[in-house]
């Protein structure tokens, strides 16, 4: 299991009944939700195949950014 | 000096066809489409450095992808004439074939300097204020006794300025001396000194009046400057509290805080300056004034509380959540991770929903521009300083390096990042600005990115027609044009500085 981002690419949020879908996936977690993006802990094949069936959405991995410093630190 | 010129691929802002709803950009499609079958190849595109000559080396379609080539020094022009296409660098992939080869390996002699600069025996000094002799508490100090490799001491100091350094004995010879106080100091350097216990090291206290980068270049900030434009910044938090700064709202989009939280984060203050510099509407010498102090301000906070990194999720939340709160510009002074599609993703909406993001290019020292500022969708930021705009002694010495410019008192900043997807330069070394705490100095592209977010601000409050635009990439697209021809150029050339910088 992982952390995902699914994005709806439609112009407005996301439509119900993908929402209900992607909520039946075996073993998911919905961790966080907007209007167009759930972030999902998930199994990523079963992710991917509960999503061949609905279009407009896109898959992602989880990933993060630092806070930029320009302060010189010892390594 | 000319570079050589490379391969591009030209992509729509958003999909892989270029959109009826915008005749400009498919106009362009369709002449880079006949340019392909001609027998030169060769398109004029018309921007503000004149013609400048594309060569169409392919075509999907006559509404799909191009590939071309063009100089690396021209396509921040590119970008400003046609800011509805994408210019995506050509990727090649390799066989994912494991080979072992030759390269440098880090020799014993770099691990020993770190392993001796760390060993037991402290150094005791203190840190005070050059007025008054007061000590500073919670400063960082940097002590370097070799600075390439990084090796030596650093350490916070207590509430009586002290810090103990352990750096092997009671006196050492430093190469050089960072001081970084939490506020109300100008952060300090000193070069090749002997520093023994019982040293005080001096910094010097802010003048709220002192002509900083900022000032300089935006100076006499009128109160109504920026009005009529909301800013929304996707950072650390804005402190809600400083009587400096009005936060009109915004979101915390970090997965398991408060949604309503989007004050400041408790850590440097980071959010909290790059907004002063956009919005700060104190008068000195008792305050600072941003560079666009009537912009309707908000803060998205991605960074959770106590500092850690931020998620693609958070920022592409809080890029849907500017977006839909009708933000007109976003300025995001992160960055640095690999590209993400869904960030991506994000900025494209925000362009087709007619909202310019700014982004800041990293601080690598000269490395190539980092994500997301390398997105098309960006307009990229690197930070300039000029001497003259930081008192003697200070860190900011550290940044000053070539190119200069036309003026050669302003410098690229030797911790900037550079590349052909530069668009813009902002003042960037030594800026005071607002911090939770009362006021602060940094430097960087983070503060180089407001910078130009606030100018852009202040540009587009004159610019109402572009404004009641419905919002959408034609929208985008106005204000980056409006905002290109503002440009000026400082004679640093245009990895270093893109299109210049904003002139309000």
């Amino acid at each position: 299991m992982s952390r995902y981002i699914l994005r709806y690419g439609g112009s407005q949020s996301a439509p119900s009944e993908h929402l209900e879908s992607i909520r039946a996936t075996p073993g998911l977690r919905v961790l966080d939700q907007s209007p167009k993006m759930l972030l999902v802990d998930a199994d990523e094949s079963s992710l991917r195949a509960q999503l061949k069936a609905m279009p407009g959405w896109s898959m992602h991995p989880e990933q993060s950014y630092p806070l930029p410093d320009t302060r010189k630190k010892i390594e | 000096m000319a570079q050589k010129k490379q391969q591009y691929v030209l992509v729509p802002a958003a999909g892989l066809t270029a959109s009826e709803a915008n005749p400009k950009q498919m106009q362009f499609f369709q002449t880079l489409h006949a340019t392909s079958l001609a027998a030169n190849k060769v398109h004029s595109v018309s921007s503000e450095l004149g013609a400048l000559p594309v060569k169409v080396l392919d075509s999907i379609g006559e509404t799909k992808p191009k590939l071309i080539e063009a100089a690396p020094e021209d396509l921040a022009a590119l970008r400003a004439s046609h800011p509805s296409v994408r210019i995506l660098p050509v990727v090649y992939f390799q066989r994912a074939v494991m080979r072992y080869e030759i390269g440098p390996r880090i020799g014993s002699a770099g691990v020993k300097a770190r392993t001796v600069a760390r060993a037991a025996g402290g150094i005791s000094i203190t840190i005070t204020s050059s007025k008054g002799g007061a000590p500073v508490a919670g400063a960082l100090v940097v002590a370097f006794t070799n600075f390439a490799q990084r090796a030596g001491a650093q350490g916070t100091t207590n509430a009586h300025g002290r810090v103990s350094l352990n750096l092997g004995g009671s006196s050492r010879k430093i190469e050089r001396l960072y001081v970084y106080p939490a506020s109300a100091f100008w952060p300090g350097l000193q070069r090749n000194l002997t520093l023994k216990s019982g040293m005080k090291i001096p910094v010097t206290a802010i003048d709220l009046a002192y002509v900083d980068c900022v000032r300089h270049f935006y100076p006499g900030n009128d109160l109504s400057f920026g009005q009529g434009v909301t800013v929304g910044v996707i950072d650390s938090g804005v402190a809600t509290d400083h009587p400096g700064l009005v936060v009109q709202g915004g979101q915390n989009t970090v997965p398991g805080e408060k949604p309503g939280d989007y004050g400041d984060n408790g850590t440097e203050g980071h959010g909290t300056h790059v907004a002063g510099i956009i919005a700060a509407r104190g008068t000195p010498p008792r305050g600072i004034r941003g560079v666009a102090p009537a912009v309707t301000l908000r803060s998205y906070r991605v960074f959770p509380q106590g500092g850690n990194n931020a998620s693609n999720y958070a920022i592409a939340k809080a890029i849907d959540a500017g977006v839909a709160d009708k933000c007109d510009l976003l300025n995001m002074s992160l960055g640095g991770g690999s590209a993400d599609t869904l960030t991506e993703e994000a900025l494209t909406a925000a362009h087709d929903a007619g909202v310019v993001v700014f982004a800041a290019n990293g601080n690598d020292d000269r490395q190539p521009v980092s994500f997301p500022a390398a997105f098309s969708m960006c307009q990229a930021v690197s930070a300039m300083g000029r001497k003259g705009t930081f008192p003697k002694g200070t860190e900011s010495y550290g940044s000053v390096a070539s190119p200069y410019g036309k003026d050669k008192k302003n410098f690229v900043a030797s911790f900037s990042n550079i590349g052909s997807a530069t668009d813009l330069t902002g003042p960037g070394v030594g800026v005071i600005s607002t911090v939770p705490a009362g006021f602060g100095v940094m430097s960087g592209t983070s503060m180089a990115t407001p910078a130009e977010t606030g100018a852009a601000a202040r540009l587009l409050a004159t610019h109402k027609n572009i404004l009641s635009m419905p919002r959408d990439q034609n929208r985008s697209s106005a204000m980056i044009t409006a905002i290109a021809a503002a440009c000026k150029k400082l004679g640093f050339g245009a990895i270093y500085e893109g299109k210049g910088t904003i002139s309000v």
